[in-house]
């Protein structure tokens, strides 16, 4: 193989001068710049003892010597054959121009996404969830009820005996029922900014709305069935869950998609938020099912769930668009779910 | 795109002559290409009669001489303010090329449990400054993966421990938040450094020397000060921030000064406001006179389309307002920043053009469900770099490198995985 000569341009390392020059990229793997006007030589050095930058598209390659100096060149073919013979090989590029592989990837690529999102981060947050210490649980659950007590809860206006008459038939059912580890206890809050609504913290706390105690009052058996659905909140451990599964998809996001700004940026978030809400119907359609198994196994009917969700219906509206956006399932769907 | 390389030997003449002979109604496109080629051809033959730099890949061969000559005629003189030439910013990346790093990126990503993103985020930054062109030279981003990584793998253990550390208990939760806001600073000015060293032209790096305690005031207190103005006193406060970045970017040895004016970030700021109000407005006069005759229609009034509507007017909102603030900012932050002797800057932004790239970016991402980023990317860097011009002083060719390397990339991925990080115009 002869003697390859490209021009390009000289850069010395410590000032931004520069001139236009011609390389010599010889047999023996030495590598000359000389300036193109005088073919006077500026420098020269062995292959291995320059860095040159991997081939990157049709981006210009650059070649640092030892003293900081760069001669910056568009290749041609010869030259990058030169350079694969003496040891500079890319790999990645190899893969970036393969046509093939570039075609794959965009079927691959989306299927790859689906298959992390939908099996292995959900896979890793109950693998997350169950290595969660129980003291642990409780000292965040009893920290999340008092940053909740001090900010939209209050006291519940309800009377003594009407809660203690409902703590009493719930827990004797309760007991009969799930002999495990949590400890349930079931407190009254009022709430203008839960409206009827009631939810579980991960160590079996489970708060009731003043709001939902009214909405239900002539329905106990729906209440009961909305109670479930907490309890399967808390022996399925949804809470850890879902922020495992939250964490792992802002760092999936981020580290895949997160070099992005303006329009980009707000459709990756948007997209970020979308999953995370996936992830937390998906985890409301397992407590339903729990509720609605738990009922069944009770030998009481399943209507009771389905009634529970037309009376919370009644006091909103919804649309198929907002599911998209709630962290919840669409009401209509959940009764119908208790239905089949 | 077609190709037009048969252009690329022609003369400012030759294409003049062509474009006379074009017809022009039926090849717009090709009327577009040649009138760019003859923008690009007359600012080289400009800036090439008043003897200053220039090696566009048209005029190279011969200006090798004169950038020697010229160079030493100005480093004996400098006090001599020479005539500028502006020297468009081009952008050669393409989509197709784009595309394949990309997904080649999110592949090995995905397949190496997301080590090989390190080494994603270079060549993806690699491929833009490598492709940016101002005046003959290219940039040329300088990371090393490796460093990345480590800073990544750090990063990620703080994120989830401060995740995990906050959700457990309130007195490290609020620890934390205090923590947080003193640490901010520090990590803007070292994500900062850590860009800007990353960034070559003519083999010497950019730099960012801004202090923590002046990023305190900055970043910090007068934005929490601003609250008890009601606000009024933000756009002083954003017009504070973009000097503090700016004043502070070096390059080599030259500094950036920045000569911004207050009067221009309120115009931003309340236009941006007002716009924003406007358009809620008549949403909502809107919304409301359509519930009212379908109500008088005797039809079911559906409150359904409400949040529809409230939906798509935040949206443009964001775009018009967003668009709106970046054009006068943009335009007025590149028109008052220099380097002295060596650089000018000019930016062009048009608002039209800015919400029609934005609208329309935001349109095929939702259609092709994000796989049309590569597209969107290319497209609105080459947008942003075709309204910017840079005059080029012969001073460029005397910048001394600043040797005061040495950052790790840690305060960048701790930045990055908080997000906040921070960009100008």
């Amino acid at each position: 193989m002869s003697i390859i000569q490209i021009s390009g341009q000289f850069y010395q390392g410590n000032s931004s001068d520069f001139q236009t020059a011609i390389a010599l990229f010889n047999c023996n793997g030495l590598i000359e710049i000389s300036s193109d006007s005088q073919n006077d030589l500026i420098i020269s050095a062995e292959i291995a003892q320059v860095k040159i930058s991997d081939k990157l598209a049709n981006t210009p390659r650059q070649v640092i010597f030892n003293d900081g100096c760069l001669f910056s060149f568009v290749a041609t073919d010869e030259i990058e054959l030169w350079l694969n013979i003496h040891g500079k090989k890319s790999l990645i590029d190899k893969l970036e121009q393969n046509k093939k592989l570039a075609f794959t990837a965009f079927i691959l690529v989306p299927t790859l996404l689906i298959a992390v999102f939908k099996f292995a981060i959900p896979a890793i947050a109950i693998n997350f969830a169950s290595i969660i210490p129980q003291s642990a649980i409780k000292h965040s659950s009893e920290h999340s009820l008092s940053t909740l007590d001090k900010t939209v809860l209050s006291a519940s206006k309800l009377s003594t005996q009407v809660r203690e008459s409902y703590q009493q038939t719930w827990k004797s059912k309760i007991d009969i029922h799930f002999t495990s580890a949590n400890n349930y206890k079931i407190l009254f809050r009022k709430s203008v900014y839960f409206g009827a609504n009631a939810f579980a913290l991960p160590d079996g706390t489970i708060v009731v709305t003043d709001d939902l105690i009214k909405l239900f009052d002539k329905h106990p058996e729906a209440l009961f069935a909305i109670l479930l659905h907490e309890i399967g909140h808390v022996e399925q451990q949804h809470s850890m869950r879902y922020i495992a599964e939250s964490v792992a998809t802002a760092i999936v996001v981020n580290y895949l998609f997160g070099d992005v700004s303006g329009m980009i940026d707000l459709f990756v978030g948007s997209g970020a938020t979308i999953i995370s809400n996936k992830f937390s119907q998906k985890l409301e359609w397992e407590a339903d099912n729990f509720a609605i198994e738990a009922l069944k196994q009770q030998g009481a009917s399943t209507e009771s769930f389905a009634q529970a969700m037309e009376l919370l219906l009644s006091t909103t509206d919804e649309t198929a668009l907002e599911q998209l956006f709630s962290t919840h399932p669409l009401l209509k769907e959940r009764a119908n779910n208790a239905r089949k | 795109m077609e190709n037009y390389s048969l252009y690329d030997n022609y003369t400012l003449e030759d294409l003049i002559k062509a474009k006379t002979k074009l017809n022009s109604s039926s090849k717009p496109e090709r009327l577009d290409y040649l009138n760019k080629l003859i923008a690009i051809k007359q600012r080289a033959k400009r800036s090439s009669q008043i003897e200053t730099p220039t090696a566009h890949a048209s005029t190279k061969t011969e200006t090798n001489k004169q950038t020697v000559e010229s160079s030493n005629t100005y480093v004996d003189a400098p006090k001599h303010q020479p005539v500028k030439a502006k020297s468009p910013v081009i952008f050669h990346g393409k989509t197709g090329e784009y595309y394949s790093i990309w997904i080649v990126n999110i592949l090995l990503s995905i397949v190496t449990l997301g080590i090989y993103s390190a080494w994603a985020k270079v060549r993806t930054q690699r491929y833009f400054h490598a492709n940016t062109e101002v005046d003959g030279h290219r940039f040329s981003y300088l990371a090393d993966p490796i460093q990345i990584l480590k800073g990544r793998i750090i990063a990620l253990v703080l994120f989830v421990g401060f995740y995990l550390a906050s959700s457990m208990s309130a007195v490290i939760g609020i620890l934390l938040a205090v923590t947080y806001i003193f640490a901010v600073p520090w990590l803007l000015c070292k994500s900062l450094k850590f860009n800007m060293q990353m960034i070559g032209y003519r083999n010497i790096r950019f730099n960012f020397h801004g202090k923590y305690m002046h990023a305190l005031l900055v970043f910090m207190v007068y934005p929490i000060l601003s609250v008890f103005t009601l606000y009024l006193a933000l756009p002083l406060v954003l017009k504070t921030i973009d000097k503090f970045i700016c004043d502070h970017i070096s390059y080599g040895d030259k500094k950036f000064q920045s000569n911004l004016n207050a009067a221009t970030y309120y115009k931003a700021s309340f236009g941006a406001v007002l716009i924003g109000v406007v358009m809620f407005v008549a949403a909502i006069i809107f919304s409301g006179i359509e519930m009212a005759t379908l109500a008088n229609m005797q039809q079911q009034p559906t409150t359904a389309l409400f949040p529809i509507i409230l939906m798509a007017t935040y949206l443009a909102v964001f775009i018009i307002s967003g668009a709106f603030y970046t054009k006068v900012v943009r335009n007025h932050l590149y028109n008052n920043t220099q380097i002295e002797g060596i650089a000018s800057f000019n930016s062009n932004v048009s608002l039209p053009s800015l919400i029609w790239l934005n609208l329309s970016n935001l349109i095929v991402l939702i259609c092709t469900l994000g796989l049309a980023l590569p597209w969107v990317k290319i497209r609105s860097t080459n947008f942003f770099c075709q309204v910017t011009e840079v005059g080029v002083l012969p001073g460029i060719n005397a910048v001394i490198a600043d040797n005061s390397t040495g950052v790790n990339a840690i305060g960048d991925e701790i930045s990055e995985v908080f997000d906040f990080d921070i960009a100008l115009g």
